[in-house]
């Protein structure tokens, strides 16, 4: 990676075309191995590396990247870029501190796991999902694990490194049944070692996926229409990181593009919700100790009894709202310019048992887990899919239904919820969004809106 | 690169790894963004990717970098040996051809004469629509050089290089607020109107405000040509031949079976915006049928999947990243136009709904189940006209209930990225689909 002297020059090179200058340098060693039942389909191991460097000219942006470690190449590209929009004055130099070192990490790294050990994991998985019965036609392993080492370093002085060891394992059983081909996932992960995966039953996962995978594909397609929706605990909390969680975010508030900007202190959802984003969840997957522009990560009430707490704030936003980073600034890799965006956000939990949720509704939806979704932060317009849901009868869990999209507007279903279970549990998923695909976590316990559109297929 | 690859190769041999394979990747991308008439953000990049496949007592082993440094390889090697030894998978000859298109094309990305371009687009949209609160336009250039090195110094090399407008604009009224997203990729900036684009997308942002949901059913739908090329977008996965071989897609065993009317005519298209004279195992890529004549006309093929269907590869082996193994993929997807305006479509439509967005397409839409769901946006059709914005809505079915449907074709195609390759598709329409509303 670069040095100090060298990203110092790179920063004092860089403070000729604007106020604030900032480097990030990464390497990330990487495994991937994606197998199916018959074979290992990629086997990709190797080194993520890299530079970017970001100028702010008031709230102007500049950002120029590079794969590698050359201050010459990442200088020269930046010259090109912008050589036109050199400083009428000149910034002192700045004095940097000593590195700030964020790693804490105690546990096994993955570069000193042998291959192999990482392959049984991925065949355990396999195996278990295929026996779980034969109406799993195929089963799809994709294990990942990262030691990403970070320098950020910036014009006032912040030096930090960190290292983030995180893995996941994402299982998907396919099953041909009576209404088709169908899916079913699980995707546990951590900000954890090699050590993780003695703490989990992999196979519990494998059969969890199979079963999802065969219920859906001898399910009825869903029929839409407006009604009660139950959504269970765990990474069913992308319902609020949709709903309302990019809203939040300071990239859409700080310029108005979010239905919550100038809304501080009023109610914005019921009395029931707190909602919390916190970087700082001990081995969760979407944790970190520091964010991307070198600012520590925090625990971030959002939300609390229905009021508006706070948004989720980076460097450049803080400028433009004039109040601190809340360490929310991140980036996939040196690729991305960072942005405020989420780590492990959730939902607090209530005081309901989820059994009573559940027999308190007469017809309505039961979402047991969740694909993915999308926001429009502007209008608060949010979708998601269900990968398993089952409807509502009577107070009863009745037949699977599948195809189901649950759709609604983020203001409306944070006042619509009327009932939250006391089962809180965290999920872990990516995030795709500006700077890039992140890992996250989203969590929630049993949670009941008393109305919203469901799409069917049918 | 090559003291990089002849660095590799030289200590390769020495740990008994031989039939050394380079894929690299030199990467160009330079980014102009502006917000409310002024700039806000510009970036410029410059990468070098490399994966090295290698045969190690018979069997293939790879690793990757982005760090070209020779104290790196020892490393990488290791990599390679240790993936080899585990994996277990059987080396294959990997053929290369000496083909090397001109890759030295320099496209000027002139930071002030798109500023402007942007800035005045969007002047003229503020001078004719109401209600615009917050304008973002941004335009990038991609330029893509791939290389297939092996060994024996033999070499193939192409490059891809295009330009993106996107464009999302805020509307506000009181308390109603809207706004639209769109992007369009194209050869060359001067051979697109991105004023027209801009205002279409800004008419449309200010057009939505006071929209409500309309009542659930089955309506007769024109899907406006971004929605078309997003929703078949999302599906293309199902056509890959590992995920029907591996029993994960609704069009296994479909090949040659009617499954779209004969107005929907789709094929894949290597010669146009991404460009490619070859696929990532150095096959020569050709233009081909998906759906011609009603049929399902062919899958998109590598060597090993058209090895076990006993065909020849159709030139469709990529990588879905530089760093990962074959798959199979795709490079250009053309939906074929007709004749008929959108105007046209939406005469002959009489009553029904132009569908003019989608949100959420990559949740809401399943390539293993083929069913959709997908939050949309539009106008209700009446007498042939568009009449009230809807909004709030979702429209659902199957991939096969889409192409079933299709009674018409536009001619107004739109080209955008899909999933790893870009779709262009024209506005269509259908005879009838599932609509959740109120």
């Amino acid at each position: 990676m670069l040095n100090k002297p060298s990203i110092e020059r790179i920063i004092n090179a860089a403070l000729e075309f604007g106020d604030f200058a900032e480097v990030f340098c990464e390497r990330n060693v990487k495994s991937l191995i994606t197998a199916n039942s018959q074979k290992v389909e990629t086997s990709s191991t190797g080194v993520e590396a890299g530079t970017g460097v970001r100028i702010f000219r008031g709230l102007d942006e500049i950002y120029v990247y590079t794969s590698g470690y050359s201050e010459d190449k990442i200088i020269k590209i930046l010259k090109d870029t912008v050589g036109s929009l050199k400083n009428d004055s000149s910034f002192s130099t700045p004095t940097f501190a000593a590195a700030t070192n964020y790693n804490r990490f105690q546990g096994e790294l993955h570069t000193s796991v042998n291959y192999g050990r990482k392959l049984e994991i991925v065949n355990r998985a396999l195996i278990a999902g295929k026996e779980y019965s034969s109406d799993i036609g195929q089963m799809f392993a994709r294990y990942f694990d990262m030691c990403q080492d970070v320098v950020i370093a910036n014009s006032e002085g912040i030096y930090a490194e960190d290292k983030r060891v995180k893995t996941r394992m994402l299982i998907t059983a396919y099953a041909q049944g009576k209404n088709g081909v169908a899916s079913g996932w699980q995707g546990p992960g951590a900000m954890k070692g090699f050590e993780f995966y003695t703490t989990l039953n992999i196979e519990d996962y494998a059969k969890e996926a199979a079963r999802i995978a065969i219920n859906m594909s001898n399910a009825e397609k869903c029929r839409g229409g407006r009604m009660p929706v139950i959504v269970a605990n765990g990474f069913g909390g992308l319902i609020f990181h949709e709903a309302c969680g990019h809203s939040l975010e300071a990239s859409a508030v700080a310029i108005g593009t979010s239905e919550f900007s100038g809304k501080l202190g009023q109610t914005v959802a019921s009395p029931l919700l707190t909602l919390v984003d916190d970087g700082t969840v001990d081995g969760a997957w979407g944790s970190l100790a520091v964010d991307d522009e070198g600012t520590p990560t925090q625990k971030n009430v959002l939300i609390e009894n229905g009021v508006l707490k706070s948004y989720m704030i980076d460097k450049l936003n803080a400028r433009r709202m004039a109040t601190p980073s809340t360490g929310s600034g991140r980036r996939q890799n040196y690729r991305f310019a960072p942005t405020s965006r989420m780590t492990n956000t959730y939902i607090e939990g209530g005081v309901t048992n989820p059994d009573e949720i559940i027999a308190n509704t007469e017809r309505g939806l039961y979402v047991s887990y969740i694909n993915g979704g999308s926001v429009n932060p502007a209008t608060g317009d949010f979708n998601f899919a269900a990968t398993e849901s089952f409807m509502i009868e009577n107070g009863k869990i009745a037949a699977p239904v599948s195809g189901a999209t649950l759709i609604g507007n983020g203001l409306q279903v944070l006042k619509d919820v009327d009932m939250v279970g006391n089962n809180p549990k965290l999920g872990e998923g990516f995030c795709f969004a500006g700077s890039g695909a992140l890992f996250i976590s989203a969590g929630q316990p049993t949670v009941r809106v008393s109305e919203m559109t469901v799409g069917g297929v049918k | 690169m090559n003291p990089y690859t002849n660095a590799v190769t030289k200590k390769a041999i020495a740990q008994g790894i031989t039939q050394l394979h380079f894929h690299i990747e030199d990467i160009k991308k330079q980014e102009l963004t502006t917000l409310n008439g002024e700039i806000e953000f510009i970036s410029a990049s410059n990468e070098t990717l490399v994966l090295i496949e290698g045969e190690y007592n018979g069997y293939i082993g790879s690793a990757y970098t982005e760090d070209c440094d020779e104290s790196t390889i020892m490393s990488l090697l290791e990599n390679i040996i240790q993936t080899a030894t585990q994996n277990k998978v059987p080396y294959i000859e990997k053929s290369i051809h000496t083909l090397n298109v001109p890759t030295n094309r320099s496209i000027p990305f002139n930071t002030k004469e798109i500023a402007e371009k942007l800035i005045t687009a969007e002047k003229t949209a503020r001078e004719s629509v109401k209600n615009i609160e917050v304008f973002r336009s941004g335009l990038v250039h991609h330029q893509k050089t791939i290389t297939l090195v092996n060994s024996d110094g033999k070499s193939m090399s192409d490059m891809v290089s295009y330009f993106s407008v996107s464009t999302n604009i805020m509307t506000k009224d009181g308390e109603q607020t809207q706004s639209a997203r769109k992007h369009m990729l194209f050869e060359s900036v001067a051979d697109v109107d991105l004023t027209a684009f801009i205002i279409k997308a800004a008419r449309e942002a200010s057009q939505m405000l006071n929209s409500q949901p309309c009542a659930s059913g089955n309506y007769k739908v024109v899907l406006q040509n971004n929605v078309t090329a997003e929703l078949f977008g999302a599906f293309l996965p199902a056509f890959q031949a590992d995920k029907c071989q591996n029993k994960m897609s609704f069009l296994m065993d479909k090949l040659g079976d009617v499954v779209s009317s004969t107005h929907f005519i789709a094929y894949e298209d290597p010669s146009s915006l991404i460009h490619r004279c070859f696929d990532d195992e150095g096959t020569l890529t050709s233009k081909k049928a998906l759906i011609n004549e009603g049929k399902l006309s062919n899958y998109f093929h590598n060597n090993d999947t058209g090895q076990k269907a006993k065909q020849q590869s159709t030139g469709n082996g990529f990588r879905q990243n530089y760093n990962e193994s074959i798959s199979s993929a795709y490079t250009n997807v053309v939906i074929k136009i007709g004749k008929d305006s959108l105007t046209d479509l939406i005469k002959n439509t009489g009553s029904g709904i132009l569908i003019t967005s989608c949100d959420g397409i990559f949740a809401g839409v399943n390539p293993t189940s083929g069913d959709f769901s997908v939050i949309s946006k539009g106008y209700m059709i009446k007498d042939g006209a568009l009449a009230e914005p809807i909004s709030g809505i979702t429209i659902g079915g199957t991939l096969f209930d889409i192409l079933s449907a299709t009674e018409e074709c536009g001619n107004d195609s739109i080209t955008i990225n899909s999933n790893t390759g870009i779709v262009s598709a024209p506005s269509i329409r259908l005879s009838s689909v599932v609509v959740t509303g109120v």
